[in-house]
C-alpha cells in the first residue's frame, strides 16, 4: 500500500517529482522595453516642482530659457557659449540633488550621441561641428530640462495663458498631460499583466501588443467623453481664468539676466 | 526623426515655424468646425494617446523592436486635422519631458511628423479606398481599410524622413560660420538623404505599419464607428479570434522584409528611433570611417579644437571667470554626486546591520 494511501492528505507522488521545467525563450523584448519606458514617463511625472513659483516668475522663466536657448544657437563663439555653460552648471550645481541627476542624464546622453554623430564631420570636411553641437545641445536640453523640473506644469500653463496663448489650445495641452499619466498607466497595468500571465512560451504574445495598444485608444475616447461631462457638470466653459497675483521685483530676475546674455551676445558672440 | 536643438539654424527653424501657423490655425478650425463643441476634450486625449503611442516598442519579425509615430493611424482614427493638433501636442511634450527633439526644431518637427506624415498618409489612405471601391462610411471591407492605412502609413513616414533629410541636408549650403565652415548639420543631401532613408524605408517604415495596422483592425474589429468618417451607429460588438487582416498582414510585411537585412544596418547600433537612424550616418559613410586611423595618426593637435577668430579680440577676463565658474561647478556637481551615492551606500548598510 502506497503511503499516500496510508495517510490521507499526504501529498500524492506527482506532486514529490521533481519539476525540471525550463521555460524555453520567449520574445518579450518590446515588453520589458515599453514598460521601462514607462517606468522612466512616470518618474519624470513623479516630481512635483516647486509650486511657490508664481506665474509671473514662470512666465520670465520660459522666456528666460528660450531666450538663452535661441542665443546659444545663433553663437559661433566658444567664448559665449562657455558664459552660458558657467551660468547652467553654476544654476545646477546648487539645485535639488533630483534636479541635477535629472538634467545632467537627459543631456549628457544627448549630448554623447551628438557628438558621435558629429564627429565623422571632422574628418570629411575638417568641420568643428563636434565640438560646437554637442556643447550647444548639452546647453539647450539642459536648460529645458531644469526649467520644466523647477516649473510645475499647472504654472507653465498657467504663464502661457499670461502670454495670450488661446483658451482652445491651453485646455487640450491641459487635458494631454493629464491623460499621458492616465493612458501611460492603463498601458503599463495591460503589459505588466501580459508578461505576468504569459507562462512559457506563449506565441500569442506578440499578437497582443494589437489589443492592448487598440485598447488603450478605446479607454481614450471613453476617458474623453466622461471627462467631458463632467466638465459640464462642473460648469466648464473652456475659459481660463488666472487669479490675480502680487507681482514682486523677484519675478523679472530672469529678465535682468537675459539682458545681460543679450549685452554679452552683442559683444561676444 | 526628431530633430534635436542646434542641428537645425534658428532660420530654417523659425520658417518651418511659420509654415505651421497656417497649418495649425486650419486643423484649429476645422475640428472646431468638425467636432461638436463638446467633443473638443477628444483632441486632448488623442494627443496623449499619441504620446503614449509613441512610448510603446513595437515587435518586429527578427526579434527586434521599433518605435512608431502613428501620425496616418491617428488621421484615420480621428480625421487628419485632429491627428495634426494631437501629434504636435505630443511632439511639444516629448521635447520638455525627455528631451526629445529641440524646442526650437519644435517647428520644423510639426511640419515633418504632424503635417506632411498624417496628412500625406490620410490622403494615400482616401486615395486607395477610393481605388477599392470601398466606402468610408461603409462597415464592410475593413482588410481594404487596413491595407489603405498600412500603404498610407509607410508613404507617410518615407516623406516626413525625407522632408527631414532635406532640412539637415540643406544646412551646410546655407549657414557657415566666419571661417565658412559648416555652423549646423555639416552633412549635405548626398548623406542625410541616404541615411536617414535607409532607416525609414526599412525598420521604422515597417515599425510604423505594424503598429497602424495592428491597432486599426483592433479597433476596427471592436468599434468600428469610432473610426473616422464612419455612420455613427449604435456599436455592434463583434469580436472575432482573427480577423480577415491577419491573412493580409503576412504580404503587407512579406514586401519589407526583403528589406530588413538593409535594414539591420540602422538596427544594429539602435538606441531609440533617433539615435539609430543618425548612428545610421555614421556607419553608412564608410569612407568617412575610413579615414579615422589617418588623421589620428596625424596627431590631435588641441590648437585646431579651438579656432582663432573665437579668441580674437575677445577680452580674456570673461572667458577666464566663465571657465573659473565652469570648473567650481563641475566640481560641486561631482563631489553631491558622489555623496548622494554614499549615502545609498550607508542606508542600505545600516539597514542590513538593522536586520
Amino acid at each position: 500500500m502506497k503511503k499516500n494511501e496510508l495517510y490521507p492528505g499526504f501529498m500524492p507522488d506527482w506532486m514529490m517529482q521533481k519539476n525540471e521545467y525550463v521555460p524555453s525563450k520567449d520574445r518579450e523584448g518590446f515588453l520589458t522595453k515599453s514598460l521601462l519606458g514607462f517606468l522612466r514617463l512616470f518618474r519624470h511625472f513623479s516630481m512635483r516642482g516647486n509650486s511657490d513659483i508664481s506665474v509671473m516668475a514662470a512666465g520670465m522663466g520660459l522666456i528666460l530659457t528660450l531666450g538663452l536657448i535661441i542665443l546659444v544657437a545663433l553663437t559661433d563663439s566658444l567664448t559665449y557659449l562657455a558664459c552660458v555653460g558657467a551660468l547652467v552648471l553654476a544654476f545646477l550645481s546648487f539645485s535639488k540633488l533630483e534636479i541635477m541627476k535629472r538634467a545632467l542624464g537627459t543631456s549628457l546622453s544627448v549630448m554623447a550621441f551628438t557628438f558621435v554623430i558629429m564627429l565623422p564631420s571632422y574628418f570629411l570636411y575638417g568641420s568643428l561641428s563636434y565640438i560646437y553641437i554637442p556643447v550647444k545641445v548639452f546647453l539647450s536640453v539642459s536648460m529645458l530640462s531644469v526649467y520644466t523640473s523647477i516649473v510645475p506644469w499647472n504654472r507653465m500653463t498657467a504663464a502661457l495663458r499670461l502670454f495670450g496663448m488661446p483658451n482652445i489650445l491651453i485646455f487640450v495641452l491641459d487635458m494631454t498631460i493629464h491623460y499621458i499619466l492616465i493612458l501611460g498607466n492603463v498601458a503599463f497595468d495591460m503589459l505588466a499583466a501580459l508578461k505576468l500571465k504569459s507562462i512559457g512560451k506563449n506565441r500569442d504574445k506578440v499578437n497582443s501588443f494589437s489589443g492592448i495598444s487598440g485598447t488603450v485608444f478605446m479607454k481614450a475616447v471613453t476617458m474623453s467623453k466622461e471627462t467631458e461631462d463632467a466638465l459640464t457638470c462642473r460648469l466648464f466653459d473652456g475659459k481660463y481664468d488666472s487669479k490675480k497675483e502680487r507681482i514682486v521685483f523677484a519675478d523679472f530676475i530672469p529678465l535682468f539676466i537675459l539682458c545681460i546674455f543679450i549685452f554679452l551676445y552683442i559683444f561676444v558672440g | 526623426m526628431h530633430i534635436p536643438e542646434n542641428y537645425l539654424s534658428p532660420a530654417t527653424c523659425a520658417v518651418m515655424t511659420a509654415a505651421m501657423v497656417p497649418v495649425w490655425a486650419r486643423a484649429v478650425k476645422n475640428v472646431k468646425a468638425e467636432l461638436p463643441k463638446e467633443k473638443i476634450s477628444m483632441i486632448g486625449v488623442g494627443a496623449a494617446f499619441s504620446f503614449v503611442g509613441m512610448m510603446f516598442n513595437v515587435p518586429m519579425p527578427g526579434g527586434t523592436t521599433g518605435h512608431a509615430v502613428g501620425g496616418t493611424l491617428l488621421a484615420a482614427l480621428l480625421g487628419p486635422d485632429a491627428a495634426c493638433i494631437a501629434v504636435s501636442m505630443a511632439l511639444l511634450l516629448q521635447a520638455l519631458i525627455f528631451g526629445d527633439g529641440g524646442i526650437l526644431a519644435f517647428g520644423a518637427n510639426a511640419f515633418n511628423m504632424a503635417f506632411a506624415m498624417p496628412y500625406i498618409g490620410y490622403g494615400i489612405y482616401r486615395l486607395l479606398l477610393k481605388l477599392f471601391k470601398v466606402d468610408i462610411k461603409d462597415r464592410s471591407g475593413s482588410d481594404k481599410k487596413i491595407i489603405s492605412a498600412g500603404v498610407g502609413s509607410y508613404i507617410g513616414i518615407n516623406a516626413a524622413a525625407f522632408l527631414a533629410a532635406v532640412e539637415f541636408g540643406i544646412q551646410p549650403y546655407f549657414f557657415k560660420d566666419a571661417v565658412g565652415k559648416p555652423m549646423y548639420c555639416p552633412y549635405g543631401l548626398n548623406i542625410s538623404i541616404p541615411s536617414m532613408m535607409i532607416g525609414h524605408l526599412t525598420v521604422f517604415g515597417l515599425a510604423e505599419i505594424i503598429f497602424t495596422v495592428a491597432i486599426l483592425a483592433y479597433v476596427l474589429k471592436t468599434s468600428p464607428d469610432l473610426v473616422h468618417g464612419a455612420a455613427t451607429v449604435e456599436t455592434e460588438k463583434r469580436v472575432n479570434k482573427k480577423g480577415k487582416f491577419t491573412s493580409y498582414l503576412p504580404l503587407l510585411l512579406a514586401v519589407l522584409i526583403a528589406f530588413v537585412p538593409l535594414g539591420l544596418l540602422a538596427e544594429g547600433t539602435a538606441w531609440g528611433e533617433w539615435g539609430s537612424d543618425e548612428i545610421a550616418e555614421v556607419v553608412s559613410d564608410g569612407e568617412a570611417l575610413g579615414f579615422v586611423p589617418q588623421g589620428m595618426e596625424s596627431g590631435f593637435s588641441l590648437e585646431a579644437l579651438i579656432p582663432d577668430y573665437a579668441i580674437e579680440g575677445v577680452p580674456d577676463i570673461i572667458a577666464y571667470i566663465a571657465s573659473a565658474v565652469i570648473g567650481v561647478a563641475v566640481l560641486i556637481i561631482i563631489f553631491r554626486l558622489i555623496s548622494s551615492l554614499s549615502d545609498k551606500n550607508r542606508i542600505h548598510n545600516v539597514e542590513r546591520s538593522n536586520s
